[in-house]
């Protein structure tokens, strides 16, 4: 069959996305440079599609405009309107943590309330950069850490705790750990995978399970370092605390055990593997970093002063403890008379998270500006 | 949804184009997949462990260093030509519905 109609269908479709993108408005340089350089692309995939047919080229050629098309997406939910600014930037001091800074965190908001997902393409796809250093010569200086969640929970500070489970995924298949952690156990003798079972209970046969199953562990361990065990209650309460294993996921008993004995220092085999190879591979070590604040100003309604990243992400897990022990105790701790509800609670709690990270980063920024 | 999207699937798919490319004569795309094949020759001739491999193409690494063994054998970067890409080309075709399965 000859796609070259198709693939300027293709073409159309992708111009359209591109003029309706070129007013978009970024907080950041990164963001109007990248987009720079994808119109550019856009023009150098045009010129170049005219008397194409062989079929490795067309092939080629579609996966550059999906590229386009896939950027704009998270871009258009990335401009300074709609970006979820304060939680984006804790994710980005986090993934600093772990890479050098030739990525940008870009969302798309999706109208499902449980959209929380990463997607792969357009960070770690090598292939797609070479083919397009190769065809037109251009290369992209950073690339996007694209990460889906709800448009309606997208200032919700309390869901967005699992957004750390989110960009868990991105650095695992950087380093591909999980992978790496699959083939060792698969290459163990079956006496010494009986330490595992509990927690692999899809066998070791099965390579695709047990990858995406230490995946989830990893993502999870990932997290915990940041928001302790914040995303244990969601994830119970969504699962309603499951003991059923997924394909694609360990059940909800044993992801939640092994987040709290990373976090409790409990020994672990999954948790004492998974550390050894994220070190082998990334050169980093899974740890605690987040501080677990002790304060009373979010009962005085005030923000936390936050003066280094621990704290900083050690706020979501402030905000979860305060939260769990009910409004009652928050309105006798406030020494509030009046009515106050739970709905009062999460407005107060929310509001005040964000305006402890947001002032955090205004600091930051004034900072930098002076220097 | 229409089409599902498959990270591992487009690795193998790009790859392929490149070792295309690369049979054609290609200098830029030999350049391209020669540091793949250099691994895999590494991993087959136990130079280099799996987990020692950068995850760049790390996909296309592991399906050769595993079905295409008698082939990367005894073999170094020097004498990979275009009858070995032809060849390898094969063995990915001929396996990558396997490995995505």
């Amino acid at each position: 069959m000859d796609y070259t109609s198709l693939l300027n269908l293709h073409l159309s479709q992708t111009e359209i996305f591109v003029e309706k993108s070129k007013n978009n408005s970024y907080s950041d340089l990164d963001k109007k440079n990248y987009q720079d350089n994808l119109n550019k692309l856009f023009s150098a995939v045009k010129g170049s599609i005219s008397g194409l047919s062989a079929v490795a080229p067309v092939f080629e050629k579609q996966e550059h405009l999906s590229f386009i098309c896939n950027s704009l997406e998270f871009l258009k939910d990335s401009i300074l309107s709609s970006m979820p600014f304060e939680v984006v930037n804790c994710l980005n001091v986090a993934m600093n943590d772990w890479i050098d800074q030739q990525y940008i965190i870009v969302t798309s908001l999706n109208n499902n309330t449980l959209a929380f997902s990463y997607d792969p393409t357009l960070a770690l796809e090598d292939f797609v950069y070479q083919s397009i250093d190769i065809q037109y010569g251009i290369t992209f200086a950073k690339r996007l850490v694209q990460i889906n969640l709800p448009l309606i929970l997208s200032r919700d500070y309390f869901s967005s705790v699992v957004l750390y489970h989110e960009l868990g995924h991105f650095i695992d298949l950087k380093y591909a750990i999980s992978k790496i952690v699959a083939m060792e156990v698969q290459s163990i003798s079956s006496s010494d995978f009986i330490q595992y079972e509990q927690f692999l209970v899809g066998g070791q046969n099965e390579i695709d399970i047990l990858t995406d199953h230490l995946a989830e562990y990893f993502c999870d361990i990932f997290a915990a370092q940041y928001i302790g065990k914040s995303s244990n209650y969601y994830l119970q309460y969504l699962t309603r605390n499951s003991s059923n294993a997924s394909y694609s996921h360990p059940s909800t008993i044993n992801r939640v055990k092994v987040v709290n004995d990373f976090i409790d220092n409990i020994d672990n085999p999954i948790v004492k593997l998974i550390k050894k190879i994220t070190f082998n591979r990334s050169g980093r070590h899974l740890i605690k970093r987040h501080e677990d604040i002790v304060s009373d100003e979010f009962y005085k309604f005030l923000p936390i002063e936050i003066d280094n990243t621990a704290k900083l992400h050690g706020v979501f897990a402030y905000a979860w403890e305060i939260w769990l022990k009910g409004p009652d105790d928050f309105k006798v701790n406030a020494g509030l008379t009046g009515d106050f509800t739970s709905d009062n609670a999460y407005k107060v709690l929310n509001n005040l998270v964000e305006k402890s990270i947001g002032n955090y980063f205004i600091e930051k920024s004034w900072e930098a500006s002076l220097i | 949804m229409l089409r599902s999207h498959n990270q591992q699937e487009l690795e193998f798919d790009f790859f392929i184009s490149f070792l295309q490319h690369a049979i054609e004569g290609d200098d830029e795309y030999i350049k391209l997949v020669q540091p793949i094949l250099s691994d895999v020759i590494q991993v087959v001739n136990q130079e280099k462990g799996i987990s020692e491999l950068d995850s760049v193409g790390l996909n296309v690494k592991i399906l050769l260093s595993q079905k295409a063994n008698s082939l990367f054998s005894g073999l170094s970067e020097d004498k990979l030509n275009r009858k070995i890409f032809n060849d390898i080309l094969n063995v990915l075709n001929e396996n990558k519905r396997h490995a995505l399965a």
